[in-house]
This record gives C-alpha cells, structure tokens and sequence, in this order.
C-alpha cells in the first residue's frame, strides 16, 4: 500500500500505470472523463493537485471524492482524512496503519480502574462544549519505535511516511485529551501493578504466620487487621476462629459512611478499604452497626458493598445484588429485600430470564420499606 | 408493602394472590400445605405452627394459637426451591384467614400479623470473608 501510493505521487505515475506492457488500460476507473481513479485493494485511489485520496467508492466526481475519502497522502504525511467528517474514526487510524504496513502493535485494556480526569469527547470538542469529569478508561492505543512509545489513536491523526507520529497530530485537542486519558490509565495500571504485588507480598507472608501459629499453637504474633490481607478463602476463615468479625472490623479502622435511627435503634453505616482482591469490582467492605438502645446491646453484620455507577447485572456483584447508595436505608433495603418485591422466592428460578430480574430491580422503588411490626 | 420483622424473619405482604402465581406465572407452585386442621404435621410443633427453626438453638419463630384459636395459617413452599432444597423446612407463603395471629419467639417479643397473604423470608448478611450473602442464622 505505501508503495503504491508513493508510486501514485510520482510524476511518472501517470505514464507508468495508465498503459500496461501489451497497452492495454491498467486497472483503473474512468469516472467523468476528467480524473482516474485507481483501485488497489478494493480500495479506490485518485490523485489531485499534489495529493493522494483513497476512498471506499468509485467517486463521481473530485469533490465527492475527497470529502468521502478516509486516507489522504502527500508527499510528507499521510493522514485519517475522515477527520473532516462527523464521526469518530480510531478504527479507520486502525485500518490505515494497517494498511500502510506500519510495525505499531495496537492495545486496549478492559480492566477497570478508579479515579476521574477531565475529559472532552470528540462530540464536545465538535460542539465547542467544556471538559467534564470523566472516569478512566483506556483508549485503544498504538505502541510503536523502538522506545516503544504508547501512542493513543484518535481521529485525524497525521504520520510521517516512516510511521512516526507527526508533530501536527499532536496539536490536536482531541488526540491531547485521548492521550491525557490514556497517560492516566496506564498510570493507574502501573499503581495497580504495584498495589498487587504489594498484597502478594503481605499475603503470603500471613498466611506463613498462620500456618506457623497453628502449628505452634501461639497466635500473638497475629493482628486481627490481616485477616482482609489473606486471598484464599480457608486460610481467611481460620482467623475467625481467633477473632471475632467486631475486633476484625475495629481493627480495620472504619470509617462512618452514614448514620441513622430507625425502629428503635441507632445504626451505623461503616466501611474500610477493600484489600482482599484488588481484582474485585467493589473498594470498600461494608458493615451496619447496629446499636439496640432498649438493651445497650451492639450488633454488626456486613452488608453488600456499596459499587459507584455499577452496571454489572451478572455475578455475585450485580447491581441487584449490591447497595443502591451509600447510606443506612439501603444496607436495611439490601438486608431485607426489599428490592426483590413479592418475587423473591423466585430468585433461582432457571426460568426468569436475568435481564428480567435486572427490570425489577431498576423499577422497583429504592427506598427502605420499615415494617410495621418489628420484634 | 407492608413488612413485619420477627426477629431473623420478614413476613412481607404479598401484591398478588398466592393463586394467581400458581395459575399465571409459576405452574409448579407445589401445595405443600398445612394448617392446624391439617394432617400433614410438617409444620405443626405443640399445637403451633413454626414458620422458622434455630438450627442450633433450637429457637423458632411459630404462630400461636392461645389468644386467637380461630385463626388459620395455610402454609406453602415454592416448588422449584423445594425440589432443589428438599431439607429446608421454611415455607415461602403463607395465608392467615380470621386473624391476627401471634408469632412468638423464645428471645423475641410476641408481634400480630393480620389476615392476609405472605411472602416469607429471612433477612441476609454479606459475608466478606467468603465474598458471598447468606441468610442470618441465629
């Protein structure tokens, strides 16, 4: 392809390609009778006033060429020429890399991290609307050179013939924005990296505590507080048979989320930071204390996690199975079900569709229903 | 909805008649039912009907019938959990004709439920050392 259409640059082109050895036509397409185009790859190329453009379609005319191309080149740079129009096009920078037989790998990574920046999307940016915060995501990206640059793709984009990155692609706003969100990501998967590697180093330094307190029968070297530092499930339960889950959360040291005084009680909404899994959807394990002024007595019970802007519907952390806000009402909600309406006791059934059961849950009123009676 | 709260137990009102999931919606609603006048002694503890047991206090959540011994509780489990949990004891509906009736439980006050149909569950807790809810037990 970039040999092609280096060769279409070339004063020469004309001559060499319009005649074949027997002069005959070469591949070409006659349109109005005033220009060529050249199909190469099932794709159409025509050649105007210095440049190249390739398009989709035989053009009628150039003006419709040029506006419907998705590639132009000249001498210098070659260029995403969908730019001009009105829809993104990452793939067709995709597509033209391709093409063009650039050695650049592509990259997108569906790991989800936390933390927001600000952030223009190219529909702002076309709409001349401000920068908004936005959660990080990672854009599909291009490593390339052989310092193996990370480069976000955008729409628009301008290469030099070596491949590189032209310095006018980087005067782009919207490349800037989508190369900020990129640097972002890539920052937080690098902290990322780092808190795991941090957590396999506590974890199995615990679970070789543990396994020498069983042994040795002396527990005192263990702190309540690395119970959440332990992965494995067994080794994680072992420690509640040392502690209890009240000295397990002080340990933790909580913070209060939310207060409240219902049905005759004082409840609390406490959390601490999740450091079981770095993997799992949710940051905060999340417990309701529960404070029986009639008695004095104090009760905890955990409660599902609280996961901003969740839109999982599957799996043990679905919306319908966590806490629709960070408050009181909702862990009392989420304890007594009262998001599951009267069908509740059809929850395992293989019949109900999950997107059903999903329904119910986004319609259902998300409030904590008191009961008339408690005792 | 209204919800009454006995202990560990939700007893929640139901929107539809027990009838119509049977009929419409849930064709194998099995009637496993019993009442005080019934001879299926499933439920039936002492002249009471326990609608929930302590599995290791022995503890249970049971209508009594000394204030009231017109009232009658029809009890139901849903099919489906049935068969897939056939050692459960806990009934998920229930009906109350002629009441209120009183449930009573040896650590919890005695509380009136009204005539009506129910939708019997338990309240839940999340349990972060296994990463999974599960019923209260007490």
């Amino acid at each position: 392809m970039q040999a092609f259409i280096l060769d279409m640059l070339s004063p020469l082109f004309f001559i060499k390609k319009r005649k074949n050895e027997d002069g005959r036509w070469n591949k070409f397409y006659h349109t109005n009778g005033k220009f060529f185009c050249y199909k190469y790859r099932n794709r159409y190329f025509f050649f105007s006033k210095g440049k190249v453009y390739g398009s989709r379609s035989i053009p009628g005319n150039i003006e419709d060429g040029i506006k419907g191309s998705f590639i132009t080149a000249d001498k210098n740079v070659y260029y995403d020429s969908r730019n001009n129009n009105d829809y993104s096009s990452v793939w067709n920078v995709k597509r033209i890399l391709e093409w063009m037989g650039c050695d650049v790998v592509f990259k997108q990574h569906g790991i989800p991290v936390s933390g927001e920046i600000e952030y223009k999307t190219w529909e702002n940016i076309v709409k001349k609307e401000p920068a908004s915060m936005r959660g990080i995501y990672c854009p599909t990206y291009m490593v390339s050179g052989n310092n193996h640059d990370k480069v976000a793709l955008s729409p628009g984009m301008i290469f030099n013939w070596d491949g590189s990155l032209n310095g006018e692609t980087q005067k782009n706003e919207h490349h800037k924005y989508e190369q900020k969100m990129l640097n972002a990501y890539l920052n937080e998967m690098r902290l990322r990296t780092n808190r795991m590697a941090k957590a396999r180093r506590i974890d199995n330094k615990v679970v070789r505590a543990v396994e020498t307190a069983e042994l040795n029968g002396d527990w005192s070297a263990i702190n309540a507080s690395d119970t959440f530092s332990i992965r494995n499930v067994s080794t994680r339960r072992k420690m509640l048979t040392q502690f209890s889950v009240e000295e397990i959360v002080k340990a933790m040291d909580p913070e209060t989320v939310d207060t409240a005084e219902l049905n005759n009680s004082k409840y609390e909404l406490i959390r601490f930071p999740q450091t079981i899994d770095e993997n799992e959807p949710f940051t905060h394990c999340y417990y309701l204390r529960m404070l029986n002024v009639s008695t004095g007595e104090t009760h905890l019970e955990g409660v599902a996690p609280y996961i901003k802007d969740n839109t999982q519907t599957w799996g043990a952390f679905s919306k319908d199975k966590t806490l629709y806000a960070p408050t009181v009402h909702a862990a009392l909600a989420w304890r007594d079900r009262d998001q599951e309406g009267d069908s509740a006791k059809f929850r395992n059934d293989p019949m109900r569709p999950r997107s059903t059961k999903i329904n119910e849950f986004d319609n259902a009123v998300k409030a904590y229903n008191q009961p008339v009676a408690l005792s | 909805m209204i919800k009454y709260q006995h202990g560990d137990v939700l007893i929640k009102e139901l929107s539809d008649p027990i009838t119509e999931y049977k009929k419409e919606r849930y064709g194998n609603l099995a009637g496993q039912k019993t009442s005080l006048n019934d001879k299926n002694k499933r439920w039936i503890q002492d002249n009471r009907v326990v609608i929930a047991e302590g599995e290791v206090t022995g503890h249970a959540h049971a209508f009594n019938f000394d204030n009231n011994p017109d009232v009658e509780v029809t009890l139901w489990k849903d099919g489906n959990r049935y068969h897939n949990n056939e050692s459960s004891d806990t009934p998920d509906f229930m009906r109350i004709v002629n009441g209120p009736a009183t449930i009573t439980h040896e650590e919890h006050s005695p509380s009136q439920t009204s005539s009506g149909e129910y939708a019997i569950s338990q309240v839940r807790e999340f349990d972060y050392i296994s990463l999974e809810a599960r019923r209260v037990v007490d």
